[in-house]
């Protein structure tokens, strides 16, 4: 099984989460959408990290876990203060800034 | 000039987990560091937007 298995399947994972990402309208479903893409993202740093014979695209890959934490605990912060502000959590709703 | 994908792993010989662990403290501290210091901000800033209403 060759790079270009790993490459196909974190080119369909990230596909899922974009698709995921622009279709949901439920707030939660957006941020799985998003932790999807950057599950693809590490997938492909340790398939070239492990064809390539280097160690530093696994290393990245840990770091990009840890941000992805990060950016996972802050968005839900964020959508546990919408919706007490706004008693929702469907994006359609959230439009205070529109024009 | 071509460069084909990989079709083959390469043997990498030794212990992963201890490499990876010796290239974070060591070649990329640096990073790790920042890291660090980010994951601190970013995680108490979602702890004071999350806190409960008094």
């Amino acid at each position: 099984m060759g790079l270009q298995a790993y490459l196909t399947l974190a080119a369909i994972v990230f596909s899922i989460g974009l698709f995921g990402v622009i279709t949901r309208r439920n707030t939660i479903g957006i941020l799985l959408g998003i932790e999807l893409m950057l599950n693809s993202v590490n997938i492909n740093l340790v398939a070239f990290s492990r064809f390539s014979g280097e160690i530093t695209g696994m290393v990245f890959a840990v770091f990009t876990i840890c941000i992805t934490v990060v950016e996972a605990a802050l968005g839900l912060a964020i959508v546990i203060l919408l919706f007490r502000v706004r008693r929702t959590v469907t994006a359609d709703h959230l439009d205070l800034l529109k024009g | 000039m071509e460069r084909p994908l990989a079709t083959t792993r390469m043997p990498m010989v030794g212990d992963l987990t201890r490499d990876i662990g010796e290239t974070v403290l060591t070649r990329f501290v640096l990073p790790f560091e920042l890291l660090a210091v980010l994951m601190l901000a970013g995680l108490m800033s979602a702890i004071y937007f999350a806190r409960p209403e008094e």
